[in-house]
């Protein structure tokens, strides 16, 4: 599927609905495969882009300081957007992204992300849209695995 | 619309934030709406149809499974409730909150937001920015209440759903989640 088709059906992009808008999102984020096992985002150290997972399965994982082991925190899903905090805040990634399987990743560069991040074209706007909507997805599924807890 | 609230003088961090114009823009959208003591602002679960900046007073943040609820804290003058609804896209609120004493918010709805993406969007920008980092502030803090118990241990607890509403991790992310806690 091309990419334009992709973002196209993602609901975290859903504001982005000019056809010229997609046109340039698409230019800007350049695809790339990643082997099982691969770490796309290394814990503890800054991000330099932003993920979008295409296809494939990601896992968000944490070292555990007290058992000295990585734990699985979080599945990826197809349509996700990853990396996202480490862009925003300028510090260090917290968790890693590990690639289980073969993974198809859209990567946005650190240099696209700021022109998108800080300017109010259409454009950019919409993309910080999506940006927001997967924080806030990400608080949101916290939440209810945190409340889950209480009952 | 509008109000006769000096939005720089009340909230100079979010107006240095925005700038003179989009402020004063922002103000001009905001209503500001009289929430007695007592009186839920929010319901848990419910639909929110506005961003809602405290001016006033003092508001009781609690969330709930099933029958059971956890007071997690008060929000106070400054802070921003009804954001993570919007983003979410589902509109729903994520907890439960009400006036503790006669306060006062104000109103920006979700609807005027839409429209000022069209007619004022550097405004929009930035008050997406503005929520984006609020939030994202929250998610990062949260994380390092993730250090009070190891992950493996977390982990198990979330599968096997034990763990006791006297855990202090537990009521220290959910605060941080809310913005009680920074």
């Amino acid at each position: 599927m091309l990419l334009k088709n992709f973002l196209k059906s993602q609901s975290v992009f859903k504001s982005l609905a000019d056809e010229q808008d997609l046109d340039a999102l698409s230019r800007a984020i350049y695809v790339q495969e990643f082997p099982d096992a691969s770490i796309i985002v290394q814990e503890g150290k800054q991000g330099k882009e932003l993920y979008l997972l295409i296809e494939g399965k990601v896992e968000v994982t944490h070292y555990d300081l007290v058992s000295g082991t990585p734990c699985v925190l979080k599945e990826l899903k197809v349509g996700e957007l990853f990396g996202v905090l480490s862009l925003m805040d300028h510090l260090p990634s917290a968790a890693s992204c590990v690639a289980v399987g073969t993974v198809k990743v859209g990567i946005l560069p650190r240099v696209a992300y700021n022109l998108l991040a800080k300017s109010s074209a259409p454009i950019a706007l919409n993309f910080q849209l999506a940006v927001t909507r997967q924080i806030a997805n990400d608080i949101r599924h916290r939440n209810d695995a945190l409340r889950g807890l209480i009952g | 619309m509008g109000n006769n609230i000096d939005f720089e003088y009340e909230f100079p961090d979010i107006a240095h934030f925005l700038g003179r114009e989009n402020t004063a823009e922002l103000s001009h959208l905001m209503q500001l709406r009289e929430i007695p003591a007592g009186m839920t602002l929010i319901e848990d679960g419910a639909t929110v149809d506005a961003f809602m900046l405290i001016f006033s007073g003092e508001f009781n943040v609690e969330v709930s499974n099933r029958d059971k609820s956890l007071l997690l804290g008060q929000l106070g003058k400054g802070k921003w409730v009804g954001e993570v609804s919007y983003f979410t896209g589902d509109g729903l609120s994520t907890a439960k909150v009400y006036a503790v004493v006669d306060s006062s918010v104000l109103e920006l709805k979700h609807a005027d937001f839409v429209d000022a993406q069209t007619r004022h969007p550097m405004l929009a920008s930035m008050l997406i920015q503005h929520f984006g980092e609020l939030m994202a502030g929250r998610l990062r803090n949260s994380n390092q209440a993730f250090e009070q118990v190891g992950e493996q241990k977390l982990a198990l607890m979330l599968a096997n759903n034990e763990a006791s509403i006297k855990d202090s991790w537990l009521i220290a992310m959910l605060k941080k989640l809310t913005g009680i806690e920074v």
